[in-house]
């Protein structure tokens, strides 16, 4: 029983560590170098296969690979490519261009439906809003900080020019 | 400055005014209570806002959620609560013909206000009820979700068909208190 299990273990370290040996080859330097500027526009099927090479080195021991290897696996993982690329340069004022617009739209829409829209209401002139204000303090509204109460200086209910004749 | 937001913006009202950011004044303990938490929470977002260092040495978040939520939770099951109303009802009361008390209130149109009046909130029969007395609303509506409202009672009940809902103030001056309907399919 002990035999067997201690028999399969060193069967599959020996497995597997022939494995890693087989993959351990380092990658050419030049293979690496610059990856940061090719990547991009390297084609998706060498991106693959550096790739995977880069996976497999890495399935060894790291203190084994490269600072190269090291480099570019950390690149084509995390770094400023798809995705995380920088923004290119005018990109902000685009963004801002664009809500300038839209803002821009929105206003033209907004004087527009002013336009078509009817008058104001009958209350919406000085004289109404004043006859409001009596009207409100004759039935003692708002009398604790409001119109009713004493001392009280501002405005009511006056919000409106005066009629047009 | 200071003039104007204190005018514009702090005075209180029992009925809406132009440019109005504040609370209406309040006729019922509740409204109170609600002016109360409205002002507390307000100084925690203040605090939080402009005294980060503050907040960030004595206060968590946790403990603001702490702050904010009881008071909160007081004050709901406070108003939840349905005080036993005085004994009588609108129809135990007559009138001089010897007929029940019942009536239509309906919105004044633009066209039939008087000089001065509320626009889209002066009705054509003001319901009267009394102060310093517990008064149950108990209401529904006839066709779709309506909602009654009262801001200086401090009131805001859906108006279900099929369904009565009921509120309780306790009104402590008098007044005319106008309110309008937080639901917009028609008033």
């Amino acid at each position: 029983m002990l035999r067997t299990s201690l028999l399969r273990t060193s069967r599959t370290a020996i497995v597997r560590s022939s494995l890693q040996t087989r993959r351990a080859h380092a990658i050419s330097n030049p293979t690496l170098a610059n990856i940061e500027k090719r990547w991009e526009s390297m084609p998706p099927n060498e991106q693959a296969e550096l790739w995977m090479s880069l996976r497999d080195r890495m399935k060894t021991n790291w203190v084994e690979m490269t600072l190269q290897e090291k480099k570019a696996a950390y690149y084509i993982a995390f770094g400023a490519h798809g995705p995380r690329s920088v923004t290119p340069p005018g990109e902000g004022w685009k963004v801002a261009g664009y809500t300038a617009l839209g803002v821009g739209v929105s206003f033209v829409i907004f004087v527009a439906i002013r336009m078509a829209a009817g008058p104001a209401p009958l209350t919406m002139n000085r004289e109404y809003q004043e006859a409001t204000n009596e009207y409100l303090k004759a039935q003692n509204s708002e009398p604790l900080s409001g119109i009713s109460s004493e001392g009280y200086v501002g405005k009511g209910q006056v919000q409106s020019s005066p009629k047009q004749k | 400055m200071l003039n104007l937001l204190s005018l514009s913006f702090l005075s209180s009202c029992d009925s809406p005014r132009p440019w109005g950011l504040y609370f209406q004044d309040s006729a019922t303990p509740q409204m109170e209570g609600l002016v109360e938490l409205h002002d507390n929470i307000m100084f925690y977002l203040v605090i939080i806002l402009f005294g980060s260092p503050i907040s960030h040495k004595y206060l968590n978040h946790a403990l603001i959620l702490i702050l904010i939520a009881f008071p909160s939770f007081k004050l709901l099951y406070l108003m939840d609560e349905v005080s036993d109303p005085a004994i009588y009802q609108y129809p135990d009361f007559l009138n001089t013909e010897d007929e029940f008390i019942e009536f239509d209130s309906y919105l004044v149109p633009e066209s039939d206000l008087e000089e001065g009046a509320l626009r889209m909130l002066e009705v054509d029969n003001r319901v009267i009820i009394p102060e310093l007395t517990h008064v149950r609303f108990i209401i529904t509506a006839a066709d779709v979700i309506h909602s009654f409202a009262c801001p200086a009672l401090g009131i805001k009940c859906d108006a279900y068909p099929g369904r009565l809902n009921q509120v309780s103030v306790l009104i402590n001056r008098e007044g005319v208190f106008y309110g309008l309907t937080e639901q917009w399919p028609k008033l």
